[in-house]
């Protein structure tokens, strides 16, 4: 058989989604796109003569992300110290497994999306998700594309902009553009007070996993329900208003923590419920049931401490992450952001 | 005009070309804009073909009142500029291109290709698992491994290594089906 000739060089970047990966690589007239779905291969061309941009936008989630990293490591590593064998090789494994995804994510550096424009299209290029991995792969994809359309001195296409933007702005506009809709102005007060309750019900979880105690727990439950009012006020309150979209996703993820939180303690109370069926002194007294629920101890039982450890990690990862990203600086636009990226570029004529 | 990816707000001359991240005046979403000379490149408009004046002249094929301009590097029928479609350097009438893609005979035009390599490998390894429908799925793998050993894979270089692979792992299952019947047999 005769050896292919190797056509195609590959650029840097590659991302794995669940069935397949994509990739991007050099061909002598046009870049391929390449979506590999383990059984077939989706190709996409886009000739070097045709790429009139390639853009990209920063996403700002690599503190939080690395943030949480670092804190479910350092909770493992806690644990670690505190438990007896096996548990404390599991907590040490774990807090080993964090420690080297935090690594590995820092080294990696902060993501981005990259987007790649010509005369009929915006497509994004899913492998370049890397800021670094999009310098290297910019520095491979640059020459090729002046090679086949010629440079262009950056006062040249500065200027060429600067003259379609004048013209777009004095020129009647053909359609009415969307404009998003006026938000109004939220301080974020409600949604500051939910992320700090959270961490003080984290720091009580936490207290309560080494100490346990009735009346640690009922005070536990009642900063719960605080933090449930609150949290639902907040919600309400971030509704089209300017609040950062990271803001609004961690505080539906607060509640979706609330909803798991709320079934689980119902299904301890079932467990409890259930053990006891056959007195009927203890089940028909929901004080004396309750009671019972809050001085189980993580020890009891794998699915307590379970709950225990799913509750410390997520009240104290959320509340970093929302108090972190309420520190940020509120962008001065009104509007209300898009998420959308295919309308990232229009023609410039 | 060029917008942010985020909030869809036009960015300015300053943001284009940087070689640092810009902050969108809009939503302060750090963007870099890389645009090239194409963005300005003036699209020319299609022409529809010249009408045939004479009769002396060829016309084309598919429209007998035009005059022809070039003809197809596949079938050799004349073509107007209407008929043309340029690829690769060849001109192509559409019958050509919507047969060449169907076959696969034009490269650019293929967009999707099925990975029979892939295939076989990972159904030998999962037959590995699943040890009892390896009785049905070797001969299959291995009538596939010789069916596609030639057919086009990838566009991309690779190489046999994933057939010679499931190729092994099928002999072997042959080979231990074949022993066991064999055993079972002679008692």
């Amino acid at each position: 058989m005769a050896k292919k000739q190797q056509k195609y060089k590959r650029l840097p970047g590659k991302k794995r989604g669940l069935f397949g990966y994509n990739t991007l690589w050099l061909g002598p007239d046009h870049m391929l796109a390449v979506v590999d779905r383990v059984f077939s291969e989706d190709y996409k061309r886009f000739y070097y003569r045709d790429i009139q941009a390639v853009t990209i936008r920063k996403i700002e989630n690599f503190k939080i992300v690395a943030i949480i990293l670092a804190a479910v490591s350092s909770l493992f590593v806690l644990f670690t110290f505190f438990f007896k064998e096996p548990w404390s090789i599991f907590f040490g494994v774990m807090s080993g497994v964090c420690f080297f995804g935090l690594i590995i994510y820092l080294i990696a550096g902060p993501s981005c999306e990259c987007y790649i424009k010509t005369a009929v299209q915006i497509e994004k290029l899913p492998s370049l998700f890397r800021l670094k991995t999009y310098e290297k792969a910019m520095n491979l994809l640059r020459p090729k594309i002046e090679e086949a359309q010629g440079t262009m001195p950056v006062e040249t296409i500065r200027e060429n902009i600067s003259r379609i933007l004048k013209e777009n702005s004095e020129a009647k506009p053909r359609r009415r553009p969307v404009r998003p809709k006026q938000a109004r102005h939220e301080n974020g007060v409600w949604h500051k007070t939910s992320f700090s309750m959270l961490l003080f019900s984290g720091l009580i979880y936490s207290t309560g996993f080494f100490y346990n105690n009735v009346s640690l727990s009922a005070f536990g439950s009642i900063i719960s329900v605080l933090i449930s009012i609150t949290l639902i006020i907040a919600l309400i309150k971030q509704n089209n208003s300017d609040i950062a979209k990271n803001v609004r996703l961690l505080t539906w993820a607060t509640f979706g923590y609330f909803c798991i939180d709320f079934v689980l303690s119902n299904i301890i109370y079932l467990i409890i419920f259930f053990k006891n069926i056959d007195n009927s002194e203890i089940i028909n007294n929901h004080f004396l049931m309750m009671k019972m629920v809050l001085e189980m101890s993580p020890a009891e039982s794998p699915f307590v401490m379970g709950c225990y450890i799913f509750s410390i990690v997520s009240t104290w990862s959320l509340g970093i992450s929302g108090l972190v990203s309420l520190k940020k600086p509120k962008s001065s636009s009104a509007g209300i952001s898009s998420s959308s990226g295919e309308s990232v570029l229009a023609s410039g004529n | 005009m060029i917008t942010c990816i985020k909030c869809m707000a036009p960015l300015g001359a300053e943001v284009v070309n940087n070689a640092e991240l810009s902050q969108c005046p809009s939503c302060g979403v750090l963007t870099k804009v890389d645009l090239f000379p194409a963005m300005f490149k003036e699209i020319s408009a299609g022409t529809i073909g010249e009408t045939l004046i004479t009769d002396n002249d060829a016309s084309c094929f598919y429209h007998p009142q035009k005059k022809v301009e070039v003809s197809c590097s596949e079938c050799g029928r004349f073509l107007c500029a209407l008929c043309d479609v340029e690829l690769d350097g060849k001109h192509l009438c559409i019958p050509c291109l919507q047969a060449g893609k169907k076959k696969k005979t034009l490269k650019n035009m293929e967009n999707h290709r099925a990975l029979y390599d892939n295939i076989t490998l990972y159904s030998a390894i999962g037959s590995v698992f699943f040890w009892f429908i390896s009785f049905l799925t070797a001969p299959i793998i291995l009538f596939m491994i010789f069916r596609y050993w030639k057919a086009p894979t990838s566009i991309l270089p690779r190489t046999k290594v994933r057939f010679l692979a499931s190729f092994i792992i099928t002999i072997i299952q042959i080979g231990g089906w074949s022993f066991f019947l064999l055993s079972l047999f002679a008692g």
